[in-house]
């Protein structure tokens, strides 16, 4: 055995996994209207069955390359506002991957938001995909 | 025993959890408070939180990046001695928020485990659940980095990095596009790159699993 395997150690608790490998996507669809007063552009909801289990997550965008490791992750996508013209622009898209009930965990895509702001229109499908594991709460 | 459940290898470390920590802060409406709570390790320990709005934890969250959804938001840091938390309480009534954090040693540092009375940082092997092991740890210098895992699928990780003021943060939140402005951990099926992004990081603290699928 090498040093750094394991080793079974009474003088450390450590995390009892719950599920692995699960997976939750949620996609913007190209020609979608948006007002910018209205953050959430998406979203996509999962069971996972137990209490306060935490999360371990890596997300994804269908325009990029890398996973990206935590529970949130940042891509762009590109709209545009019809009273300006045909001119597209790129915006942030906020990707979060949190708990919303005792046993839910929901993938929410958003814009940075504001107030009172112009219809803007989806001009790209993009889709967001975070694979996550969960483990039991050490305290429960 | 279901497939998933526990599978004791000989070939990889688990997480140790070397500390724990529990509290409760009252945020005015529309306000942010910035509590703090002593945890006298003696070194920066790598950390997961996770908080409430009931003391029961019904419904809890993780450390949040980013949301510009939710009226409650918290974000933590460490040093040798102290949490740190930030929590911004955007709605119109006063909160009390509850929180949990366990504490992982991280592997530049070896010292005996202080706290022994609970059952919480004290192993307790159940077969009825797996545990995540641990593939490749290491703390590295300031700069971009890449570490090889060759793994050959995309495996998951957690990263820490410590930044010039001497506070260590858990990176939650992480850019994919091109243009990205905060420290970023992105994985291929052959390494784990680290890059700063222009924020001075003075190390970086990462883990790698090995995939259960």
């Amino acid at each position: 055995m090498k040093i750094n395997e394991f080793r079974q150690n009474s003088d450390y608790g450590t995390l009892k996994n719950d599920t692995s490998g699960n997976s939750i996507s949620a996609s913007l669809v190209s020609g979608t209207d948006f007002n910018i007063s209205s953050p959430l552009l998406a979203s996509a909801t999962l069971n996972v069955g137990t209490i306060n289990a935490g999360i371990r997550a890596r997300g994804k965008s269908s325009k990029y390359t890398p996973w990206a490791n935590g529970i949130t992750v940042y891509s762009d996508f590109l709209y545009s506002i019809p009273s300006l013209g045909p001119t597209t622009y790129t915006g942030a898209l906020y990707c979060n991957l949190q708990r919303i009930s005792a046993n839910t965990i929901r993938l929410t895509l958003a814009t940075e938001g504001g107030t009172g702001g112009p219809d803007f229109r989806i001009q790209e499908n993009q889709t967001i995909t975070f694979v996550f594991s969960t483990f039991l709460s050490p305290f429960d | 025993m279901a497939a998933t459940d526990f599978i004791a290898s000989t070939t990889y470390p688990i997480d140790k959890i070397s500390g724990y920590q529990t509290g409760s802060t009252t945020v005015a409406a529309t306000s942010t408070a910035s509590p703090t709570a002593a945890h006298s390790l003696g070194y920066k320990p790598l950390y997961f939180i996770k908080w409430s709005t009931t003391p029961t934890f019904e419904t809890s969250f993780d450390e949040i990046g980013v949301s510009t959804l939710d009226n409650l938001q918290l974000t933590a840091q460490t040093d040798e001695t102290t949490l740190y938390l930030l929590i911004s309480n955007n709605s119109a009534s006063s909160v009390t928020l509850y929180y949990r954090v366990i504490y992982f040693m991280p592997p530049d540092v070896n010292l005996d485990a202080d706290e022994t009375t609970s059952a919480l940082d004290t192993y307790n092997k159940n077969t009825n659940f797996n545990y995540t092991k641990v593939f490749d740890e290491d703390n590295l210098g300031s700069g971009n980095r890449t570490i090889a895992h060759n793994l050959g699928y995309y495996p998951q990780a957690e990263v820490w990095y410590e930044r010039d003021d001497g506070k260590l943060l858990h990176l939650v939140s992480n850019q994919v596009t091109a243009s990205a402005s905060n420290p970023t951990a992105e994985m291929t099926t052959a390494a784990l790159i680290l890059k700063n992004n222009g924020v001075t990081i003075t190390k970086w603290y990462y883990r790698i699993y090995v995939d259960e699928n």
